[in-house]
C-alpha cells in the first residue's frame, strides 16, 4: 500500500470533503513538517503551485488504488466534480489528467478562461452545516458543494454562504478547517442578480450525474445558437450582438468584486464572443463563462433553459 | 410476607442484564484471554518437548536453552492479565473504535482543537493520563516475561474496510516498546515514533531532529499515535531516567525527565505501562501525579524466587535436565539447593550457572563421565567471579533500593499530601514490602 493510500485509510475523507480541503487537513494531521514530501508522496513528483493545490496531488487521491482508466472513485461522491466533469468531455479530461500526471508540474488549465476568474475563487461555507459538522466531525470542513464558482446558496440549507479571501501568500494549508479565525475573516457571499440565476442552475447540474449534463449541455448549446441567429444571419446583427454581449458582461453584476483584468479579457478577445463560444470547437469553455453566456440568451432572444 | 431487610440479591433481581459492549474491532484484533491455560500456549517456547536434546551440539544447545526457551509462570500471567487490562480499558471508548464516527472526531479534535479534545477526555477521567508501572529486581526476568507478554498480543493488525466507520481499511498498532538508553527524553519520543513508522512503513521519525522543541516533539507522537491508534506504549529501562547527587537529591536532569514523563502521559491519552528496578519507585513518588497514574497501578515484583517455588524448581529441571545433561538423569533435591544457592533465586544468575555449565561441558571429554552435582560445582567454579560480583551487585542494589524506598516515603512523602488516608495505606504496604524484601535478602545473605 503507498503513503496515499495508507495515509487517506488512516484518516478518510468525509462525506461531500472538498478535496483540497481534505489534503490541506490531512497534512497538518499527519504531522508532517516536509510539505515538498507530502505534496510528492510517492516520490513521483513535486507539486507546482502550492497557492491554490494544483490537481497533481489530487489526482493521487482521486486515482488512489486504482489504475488512471478506472479510477475517479475518491472523487465520485463529490458533486463538485460532478459540476466540472458535466462541461467536459471525458476523453479530454482524461488526456488532460495523464499530462499532468506525467509532469511534475501543472500548468495546463482544463477550462479556457480560468486564468481571469480569480475573483470568484473565495472559500465558501454554510453556517448551518458548520454547526453540523462541527457535531459530527468535530471540526467544520470545508464543502466540496460550496466550492462551485456559482454558488452563492447551500444546496442542503439553502441560507446563503459565507466567503473568505485568501491574501497572498496564505494559502489553504493555513486553513485546514473552518476555525475561529476563518469564521472572524469570513463575509456574506456577494449576491448579484445574475449569480442568483447561476446558483440556481449550477445546483440542478451538481445533482445529475456528469454524463447527463453533456448531453444536457449539447441541446443547451444548440438551442441558444438557433435562438441567437448564430448559424446563418447577417454580419450587421452579428456584430450588434457582439456588442450586447460585452455591454452585459460589464454590468459587472457578476463579479464579486472589480476585476478589470477578467473583464478585459472577456470583452475583447475573439475566443470568448458568442459565436466562438458556440461554434462547436471550443469544447472546455469554463462553466460560468458558458452560463453567463446563458443568462445573456435568456434575456437578449427567445431562449429558455429546460432541464 | 416479604423480610424487610431485603437483600442485595432482591435489589438486583429486578435490574436489566448490562449491556453487551458496542462491538469495537480494536479490541477483537488483541485476541485476549481469560484462560490461563491458554495464555501459556501461546507464550511458551519449549522445544524440548517437541525435540531431545541428548545428541544436540553444545553450541545449539546452549543457544536455544538461553535465548529461545520460555517457561511461562505466574509472574508472566500477572503481567498479561495488567497489560491487557490496560489495554482494554483504553480501547473501550468510542473515540477509540474505529467503528464509531467518534473516533475520527477526537482525532481532528486533538488536532485542531486540542481543549475541547481534553474536555472529552475528562469526562471519562483520562484527561490526566493512565499508566502503571512495573517495578522488579534486576534479573528477574522482566523483560524477557514482558517482551513474550507482549508477544502473545498481535502487536499490528489490519482492519477491513468495512469494520470501519467510513469503510477505509485501517491499521491498528496495539503496542509499542521502547528502552530508554540514557537518551534524551527528545530521543525518547522519537524511539517510539521510530518504532511506530518500522511497524507501518511510515516516515515521520525521519523528520524530527532535536531543533524541534518538546512540545512538538510530543505534538507529533500524539497525532502518530492517533494515526494508527496505538493501545498502549511501553518503556523498559526507566531506572535509567534516576539519577542522584551525592546529597541524595535527584540532579536537575533527572528532574526534568520526571516533568518531561508527566507531560506526555498527560498529553497522550493512551495507556504508558514502565518497567524499571526498584530504584525507578522513590523516583515516581517525587511528584504526585506520576505517583497517582503509575504507582497505584503497579506490580511490584520484588521477591527473588524460593527454592521450592514451583516454577522456579520447573526452569531449573528444564534448563539442566533437558539442556545441560540431557542424558544424565535428573536433579536431586541437593542439586537444587546447591543451585539455588548459588544464584539466589535470580533467573540471570541462574542463566549463568547453565552457560558455564555447558561451557564446562564442551571443554570435558565425554559428558557421560560427569555428574550433575560435579557440574553444577564446576560451573560456579568456573563462573565465581561473575556469580559472585553480580550477586553482591543485584543484592547490594536490593539493600540500598529498599533503604532508599523507606527513607523517601518518610521524609518526601507527597503522597500522602496530596491524596490523604488511602495513600498512606498504599504508601505504608510498599514500605513494608520494602522491608520484607530487604529482610529477605538480609536472610539469604
Amino acid at each position: 500500500m503507498n503513503a496515499i493510500a495508507l495515509a487517506s485509510n488512516q484518516f478518510p475523507p468525509f462525506p461531500s470533503e472538498y478535496l483540497p480541503g481534505y489534503i490541506a487537513r490531512l497534512f497538518h494531521l499527519l504531522a508532517s513538517n516536509n510539505m515538498k514530501q507530502f505534496f510528492s508522496f510517492n516520490l513521483s513528483g513535486t507539486i507546482g503551485k502550492t497557492d491554490v493545490l494544483v490537481p497533481k496531488v489530487a489526482l493521487n487521491f482521486a486515482y488512489v488504488g486504482e489504475s488512471l482508466n478506472g479510477g475517479g472513485a475518491f472523487l465520485a461522491s463529490h458533486q463538485n466534480a460532478r459540476f466540472w466533469r458535466g462541461f467536459i468531455k471525458e476523453d479530454y479530461f482524461k488526456k488532460s489528467l495523464s499530462t499532468i500526471k506525467a509532469n511534475n508540474k501543472c500548468t495546463k488549465r482544463l477550462f479556457d478562461g480560468e486564468e481571469v476568474l480569480a475573483s470568484l475563487k473565495p472559500l465558501k461555507w454554510c453556517e448551518e452545516c458548520h454547526v453540523q459538522d462541527e457535531d459530527a466531525f468535530g471540526v467544520g470542513i470545508w464543502h466540496s458543494i460550496h466550492q462551485v464558482p456559482t454558488a452563492q446558496r447551500c444546496p442542503i440549507h439553502q441560507c446563503y454562504l459565507k466567503q473568505i479571501n485568501l491574501q497572498s501568500p496564505e494559502t489553504l494549508l493555513d486553513y485546514p478547517v473552518i476555525n475561529e479565525s476563518v469564521i472572524k475573516r469570513s463575509s456574506d457571499v456577494y449576491r448579484g442578480e445574475i449569480l442568483q440565476q447561476l446558483d440556481i442552475w449550477s445546483g440542478t447540474i451538481m445533482s445529475r450525474p456528469s454524463e447527463e449534463t453533456r448531453d444536457w449541455l449539447n441541446d443547451v448549446r444548440a438551442d441558444m445558437k438557433y435562438a441567437l441567429h448564430l448559424g446563418v444571419g447577417k454580419s450587421t446583427k452579428k456584430q450588434q450582438l457582439y456588442k450586447d454581449w460585452r455591454a452585459f458582461l460589464k454590468s459587472n453584476d457578476w463579479l464579486n468584486q472589480a476585476d478589470l483584468q477578467a473583464m478585459q479579457m472577456l470583452t475583447t478577445s475573439n475566443h470568448f464572443t458568442p459565436a466562438s463560444l458556440l461554434s462547436g470547437t471550443a469544447t472546455t469553455t469554463h462553466p460560468i463563462i458558458f452560463m453567463l453566456l446563458m443568462s445573456f440568451a435568456k434575456e437578449y432572444s427567445s431562449f429558455r433553459v429546460q432541464f | 410476607m416479604k423480610n424487610s431487610f431485603n437483600s442485595h440479591a432482591d435489589e438486583t433481581a429486578y435490574l436489566p442484564d448490562w449491556p453487551e459492549p458496542a462491538y469495537n474491532p480494536m479490541l477483537s484484533a488483541l485476541n485476549i484471554t481469560d484462560d490461563k491455560a491458554t495464555f501459556f500456549s501461546r507464550c511458551e517456547v519449549r522445544k524440548d518437548k517437541r525435540y531431545s536434546f541428548a545428541n544436540a551440539p553444545i553450541k545449539e544447545r546452549k543457544r536455544v536453552a538461553l535465548d529461545e526457551m520460555f517457561l511461562p509462570n505466574e509472574l508472566s500471567w500477572r503481567l498479561y492479565c495488567l497489560v491487557t487490562d490496560m489495554m482494554y480499558r483504553g480501547y473501550n471508548y468510542a473515540d477509540r473504535n474505529i467503528s464509531d464516527s467518534a473516533q475520527q472526531k477526537q482525532v481532528n479534535l486533538s488536532a485542531f482543537n486540542p481543549a475541547k479534545a481534553k474536555g472529552v477526555l475528562k469526562l471519562t477521567e483520562r484527561d490526566k493520563g493512565v499508566g502503571a508501572a512495573v517495578i522488579a529486581e534486576s534479573g528477574l526476568g522482566k523483560t524477557t516475561t514482558m517482551d513474550k507478554v507482549l508477544g502473545a498480543i498481535p502487536q499490528t493488525h489490519r482492519h477491513k474496510a468495512s469494520e470501519s466507520y467510513y469503510n477505509r481499511e485501517f491499521i491498528q498498532v496495539s503496542w509499542v516498546k521502547v528502552k530508554f538508553h540514557g537518551l534524551s527524553m527528545k530521543a525518547a519520543v522519537r524511539n517510539i515514533i521510530e518504532k511506530i513508522d518500522d511497524l507501518t512503513d511510515d516516515n515521520l521519525a525521519r523528520e524530527l531532529t532535536d531543533n524541534l522543541s518538546v512540545t512538538t516533539h510530543i505534538d507529533k507522537l500524539k497525532l502518530h499515535c492517533a494515526k494508527y491508534n496505538v493501545g498502549m506504549i511501553v518503556l523498559d529501562e526507566c531506572q535509567i531516567m534516576v539519577s542522584y547527587k551525592k546529597n541524595g537529591e535527584l540532579t536537575t536532569a533527572s528532574k526534568g525527565k520526571a516533568d518531561f514523563l508527566q507531560q506526555i502521559v498527560n498529553e497522550i491519552p493512551i495507556p504508558f505501562l514502565l518497567i524499571g528496578t526498584p530504584i525507578f519507585e522513590p523516583y515516581l513518588a517525587q511528584s504526585s501525579f506520576l505517583y497517582r497514574r503509575f504507582v497505584e497501578e503497579s506490580a511490584m515484583v520484588k521477591e527473588l524466587y524460593s527454592v521450592d517455588d514451583p516454577f522456579w524448581t520447573d526452569l531449573v529441571r528444564v534448563y539442566f535436565e533437558s539442556y545441560v545433561l540431557p542424558k544424565s538423569g535428573s536433579l536431586s533435591s541437593a542439586d537444587l539447593a546447591t543451585i539455588h544457592e548459588h544464584s539466589v533465586g535470580n533467573i540471570s544468575l541462574l542463566k549463568i550457572l547453565v552457560s558455564r555449565a555447558l561451557g564446562c561441558l564442551s571443554m570435558a571429554e565425554s559428558d557421560k563421565k560427569i555428574s550433575m552435582s560435579g557440574l553444577i560445582e564446576m560451573a560456579y567454579l568456573d563462573g565465581q567471579n561473575e556469580i559472585e560480583n553480580m550477586k553482591t551487585l543485584l543484592l547490594g542494589d536490593s539493600k540500598n533500593n529498599a533503604v532508599k524506598a523507606k527513607v523517601k516515603k518518610q521524609k518526601n512523602s507527597p503522597s500522602s499530601n496530596v491524596v490523604g488516608k488511602q495513600k498512606s495505606a498504599v504508601e505504608q504496604a510498599g514500605e513494608q514490602a520494602a522491608q520484607e524484601s530487604y529482610d529477605a535478602l538480609q536472610s539469604l545473605l
